[in-house]
């Protein structure tokens, strides 16, 4: 794309307020790629947080990105999302983001907006706002193209989703860590994209919160959605990525089904950490046990 | 392999669950009701606050006159002298405090909300101090490039300049830590008052007492072309609001998400804060240092509808003008004939707010950090 369609179509996202809402998005049929990353390398500081990194994920698709901390999971979340890129003052960075065939710098924050959600790790709000209004709030990006009644609908069902309909008007700073993560990601579910992008969601969650994260975004995959994960827990993402890419200082060491992925002595060299990878009694999706 | 599939829509929907349209509703209520009631208490307090004074003008008369002077004969209006003290004075002085404090609750709401800190205010940041800092400049120097614009001109700039140092030196990750803020606060009203302390002390008698207005703040000298003047910069300020109100909210997220809801921060960084550093600095130009009123009124607007911009920055323009009229008339009468600097009376009411606020938050959260 060039220089100056790149500048007209600044200046018609600049204006669009005043004239008109951005397109409708076009739906992805399942299994073309959403997420194209080629050599991907970012360096911070002189460490090297990716090396070279290339991903495609596809609509339709539930992709966990693990791995052990400071693995470059986060970062590798934050380039696609762009996030991390070339604006950070510093960078010297490598590589392309394609997001539905168009590089990610050349989709303005409105457009984006309608297509992709991300999930930040931490959530802190500034003002006392209620559980209702933020969900709402993942509403924002659709203001013009949707009326108040589809507006008010998706808020519902995102927030009956994720199973706080009954804290709608509950003020945040009142919430639990639990209750306050999973109405972020309501406001992610809301947003209504074709590609969501989640950073630990699970952290805060207890078990049975985990899985309700989790079913929601297999779930979400399943009815041709895109979404990427960013997982701590092995055993979680054996159950419900399709995909999973395991991180190893800011390279991926190993990509592919959980089954074929988490073998004993790839997570056990990732890991720095012997692990026993047994077949589960009644799924027969892999366990990941720490040898104790 | 194969995913367990739980079915995931309610969460035992509860007893009161509230239909989200009615909620929307209830709140719409709520918020028609502050306004209308915040208008009609600044309309009633205006019309008091223009009948009394030393020559004492009935209520139904100020109501007459207005009246008149748009072209309606309702009522008896009041004889010459009481017309002359009427739009002489009176008018523009409580025009001034209504268009002074609309622009001082609605640049501490913005404040507030683009550092993403409750406490962030023109007068507690120190960004009044710096426009009053290029106010006192250009009366100790006797500048006059444009004319009566030349200290809105030069506060403006001063006030533009303090806020851009005090929003870059304190943020860290698109949010200011209060304890930052606070102590960036009095680092800038420190050496602000050291150019303050300065200036006086090579001023000539005359320049010191208008510098000692700056200070203390007062709308006694208001006349009709200041209100003129201050006009357009009210309504630039306000023009704002429509625009950014809902990006605000969206702000309250973060940085990062709020660009990823469509927001282009940068662009929104920019225009919010020119906006607030032209109502302060115009309010400053005009009436001196008036602490408190962008801290006061956003906080109570917060109490009663919630931190939902649409609402707040409307509300505290109505707020701020309500409470600096108010804090104006008990100025001049409550000592009358003498009057008290009206920055002494916001601050009288400001300072103890501040405390309550203080309190309620270690009570509740054990503080800010």
């Amino acid at each position: 794309m060039s220089a100056w369609s790149r500048l007209r179509r600044r200046t018609a996202a600049t204006v669009a307020p005043l004239s008109r809402p951005p397109q409708h998005p076009a739906p992805a049929p399942p299994g073309t790629a959403v997420v194209r990353a080629e050599g991907l390398t970012v360096r911070r500081g002189g460490r090297t947080l990716l090396d070279g990194v290339d991903l495609t994920v596809r609509a339709g698709e539930l992709v966990a990105l693990v791995g052990p901390n400071g693995a470059g999971k986060s970062t590798l979340l934050g380039v696609l999302s762009g996030d991390v890129g070339p604006r950070d003052t510093g960078a010297a960075d490598s590589g392309s983001v394609h997001l539905f065939d168009r590089p990610l710098a050349d989709w303005t924050p409105p457009e984006l907006a309608l297509r992709r959600a991300v999930l930040p790790q931490d959530s802190s709000v500034s003002f006392p706002f209620s559980v209702a209004e933020l969900v709402a709030m993942g509403r924002a990006p659709w203001a013009g193209l949707c009326d108040a009644d589809t507006d008010a609908a998706q808020t519902f069902a995102a927030m009956a989703r994720t199973g706080i309909p009954h804290l709608a008007e509950r003020r945040f700073p009142s919430l639990s860590g639990g209750e306050r993560a999973r109405v972020m990601l309501a406001r992610v579910l809301a947003q209504g994209t074709q590609l969501l992008m989640l950073d630990e969601p699970t952290a805060a969650l207890d078990i049975r919160h985990q899985e309700l994260v989790l079913s929601v975004a297999r779930e979400l995959a399943e009815d041709g959605r895109t979404v990427i994960v960013v997982l701590h827990d092995l055993g979680l993402a054996a159950a419900y990525a399709h995909r999973v890419a395991v991180l190893s200082a800011g390279r991926i060491a190993a990509r592919g089904t959980p089954a074929d992925v988490f073998t004993a002595s790839l997570l056990s060299d990732v890991y720095q950490h012997q692990v026993d990878v047994l077949p589960h009694p009644r799924t027969g999706a892999p366990l990941v046990v720490p040898r104790r | 392999m194969t995913a367990p599939t739980t079915p995931t829509g309610a969460g035992e929907p509860t007893a009161s669950d509230p239909a989200p349209g009615g909620r929307r509703v209830r709140h719409r209520v709520r918020a028609t009701l502050l306004l209308t009631g915040l208008t009609a208490a600044l309309v009633a307090v205006a019309l008091v606050s223009a009948g009394l004074g030393a020559y004492p003008v009935p209520v139904d008369q100020v109501a007459a006159s207005l009246l008149h002077a748009i072209g309606l004969d309702l009522g008896t209006p009041p004889d010459r002298i009481g017309q002359t003290v009427l739009w002489d004075v009176r008018l523009p002085r409580v025009t001034l405090a209504v268009a002074v404090g609309a622009a001082l609750g609605v640049a501490g709401a913005m404040m507030q909300g683009i550092f993403g800190n409750p406490l962030a205010e023109p007068g507690v940041i120190g960004v009044s101090s710096g426009a009053a800092v290029g106010a006192i400049l250009v009366i100790f120097s006797g500048l006059t490039v444009f004319g009566h614009w030349t200290i809105i001109a030069s506060s403006f700039v001063f006030g533009l300049a303090t806020t851009l140092f005090v929003y870059v030196f304190a943020r860290s990750h698109g949010r200011t830590e209060v304890v930052t803020l606070l102590l960036t606060g009095v680092a800038v009203n420190a050496v602000a008052g050291a150019a303050i302390g300065l200036m006086t002390n090579f001023s000539q008698d005359a320049q010191i007492q208008t510098i000692t207005f700056w200070q203390l703040g007062s709308v006694s000298t208001a006349t009709w072309a200041k209100v003129a003047a201050i006009t357009p910069c009210l309504l630039l300020g306000l023009a704002v609001i429509p625009l950014y109100a809902r990006r605000l909210d969206l702000l309250a997220l973060g940085e990062g998400p709020a660009r990823h809801l469509g927001v282009d921060v940068e662009r929104m960084r920019l225009v919010v804060i020119a906006a607030l550093a032209l109502l302060t600095s115009a309010a400053v130009a005009f009436a001196g240092i008036v602490a408190f009123i962008g801290l006061v009124v956003p906080h109570i607007v917060r109490m009663v509808t919630g931190p939902g911009h649409r609402i707040l920055l409307p509300s505290s323009a109505l707020g701020g003008g309500l409470l600096l009229m108010s804090a104006d008339l008990l100025a001049r009468t409550a000592a009358a004939p003498a009057e008290i600097p009206l920055g002494v009376v916001t601050a009288a009411l400001g300072g103890p707010f501040f405390f309550f606020l203080l309190h309620r938050t270690r009570a509740k959260q054990g503080g800010w950090s």
